[in-house]
């Protein structure tokens, strides 16, 4: 799922929004990251209608003008929490792996080679 | 109000979608956009423009999801429509040539008398048109012949003469000494070859004339062909989303009229194909030249079936596209579906 589509299903979660709702709540969402155009959003809403994991709430007219409402369906909200399961899963994994990294510091102050200087010393000194 | 300006721009932007796709969301995008725009835009952003119109190309060249056998459908729609727009671009080309000139008067101006004559036109299925006579005359010399060809316009070519000695095929019967004489000559895209076999007592003289190639032929053939790549996928995709719509029972039939469809025009499509490679190995050669449409024309052009076999598959694949369009054609009587909405397009 790329992330585009990620933030659109995340910003449908909560309540049904229209284009123009959904392009600013990805924008807040993602902390001015990623700003959708109308091109890409109308795109993704398309393609995530035929996969069945959003669907039109409703349509108001709004001065004379047409506004589709689209929301979650029950696949696409278990569609996100399946990608929000695996995002979770790799980000905790990423950081693990952060942290077997041999850094400069192991504590403020200490770096890695005094403190395996230090500990050979220990093991080198008088019985 | 400046909003109505923007409108307008933003609805001629959107006719870079599918009418389907506009029929859906135009209405609902025009919002979107007009509630995006800063207040007083009159026109949208250079960058916005671009956007759009490359996002609606884009909805062209997709296929409805899920469905391997759309994609096998695209692809070979694609190469299909290559394949006959090289063809449609090489016979274009052929209607510029000069045309043949009368070949009745041009054999008498070689063999110079009113010899008996036969003629015939030729076409193969990997050539123009040709167009060979003959003639009988023991006493036939180049000399007048070149003289009233250039009289004509022609401009000739060194004479080549050669020498040989035919077998009698009777033992004690000596050979027979004969002379070939060959020269060719071309005028304003026309082309032309002479070539005589003489003997003591016998003299046949042959008579080419093609038309040239006069540029036009190979960009002729690129364009065709490109033309015909770039249409093939979106009109597939089209096909394919009016297919889903339409009730099941029609929907199957008219997807398999097209697989048929598809299947009678792919062997036609593989003779064109063919030709468009000889047409560019054989530019410029001193014969008829290569083209793309002759595959139609009657002749052995694989070895087997009939002479008529491409032209007759693609008679048969002709007519059971256009049978598959009318049937994705909307039925006048059906009821006014819900998402059609008066909207944009």
């Amino acid at each position: 799922m790329q992330e585009p589509t990620f933030l659109i299903l995340t910003a449908l979660a909560a309540q049904p929004l229209h284009g123009y709702g959904v392009i600013q709540s990805v924008t807040t969402l993602s902390d001015g990251d990623v700003n959708l155009r109308a091109g890409t959003l109308y795109g993704a809403l398309d393609r995530l209608t035929e996969q069945g994991l959003i669907e039109i709430d409703r349509e108001e007219a709004v001065d004379g003008r047409l506004r589709r409402y689209y929301r979650l369906s029950d696949s696409g909200a278990g569609a996100l929490s399946a990608q929000v399961d695996r995002l979770r899963r790799n980000a905790a994994a990423a950081e693990a792996q952060l942290r077997h990294r041999p850094t400069g510091e192991i504590l403020p102050g200490l770096t890695f080679e005094e403190l395996r200087a230090g500990l050979r010393g220990l093991q080198g000194g008088p019985a | 109000m400046s909003d109505a300006s923007l409108e307008r721009h933003y609805r001629r932007l959107l006719l870079a979608y599918p009418r389907r796709y506009r029929r859906h969301h135009g209405t609902d995008m025009v919002t979107t956009l007009l509630e995006m725009a800063e207040p007083g835009q009159t026109r949208p952003a250079r960058a916005d423009v671009r956007h759009l119109f490359a996002s609606g190309v884009r909805q062209r060249f997709r296929l409805p999801a899920g469905r391997p056998l759309t994609w096998a459908a695209a692809v070979l729609t694609t190469l299909i429509l290559g394949a006959f727009g090289a063809a449609t671009g090489s016979w274009l080309a052929t209607r510029t040539f000069t045309t043949l000139p009368d070949q009745t008067a041009l054999l008498h101006q070689v063999t110079g008398t009113d010899t008996e004559t036969s003629q015939l036109r030729d076409t193969t299925p990997w050539t123009g048109e040709a167009a060979y006579g003959s003639a009988q005359n023991p006493n036939w010399t180049a000399e007048p012949a070149r003289q009233a060809l250039t009289a004509a316009g022609w401009h000739l070519s060194p004479v080549t003469t050669r020498h040989s000695t035919t077998a009698s095929g009777y033992p004690g019967q000596p050979a027979t000494p004969g002379t070939e004489i060959r020269f060719d000559a071309h005028r304003d895209g026309l082309a032309l070859t002479v070539d005589a076999h003489l003997s003591p007592q016998h003299g046949t003289v042959h008579l080419s004339t093609w038309a040239q190639d006069n540029g036009t032929l190979l960009p002729a053939i690129v364009l065709g062909t490109l033309t015909g790549l770039l249409l093939g996928w979106p009109i597939t995709a089209a096909a394919a989303y009016r297919i889903r719509h339409l009730p099941t029972t029609r929907a199957r039939s008219t997807a398999a009229l097209s697989a048929l469809a598809i299947a009678a025009l792919a062997l036609p499509a593989v003779a064109f194909a063919g030709n468009v490679i000889r047409a560019f190995r054989h530019a410029g050669q001193p014969w008829p030249p290569s083209t793309v449409h002759s595959a139609l024309t009657s002749g052995a052009y694989y070895p087997f079936g009939p002479t008529w076999l491409n032209l007759g598959l693609t008679l048969l694949g002709l007519t059971l596209t256009a049978t598959t369009l009318a049937g994705l054609l909307p039925r006048p009587t059906a009821a006014p579906q819900p998402d059609q909405i008066p909207t944009v397009g």
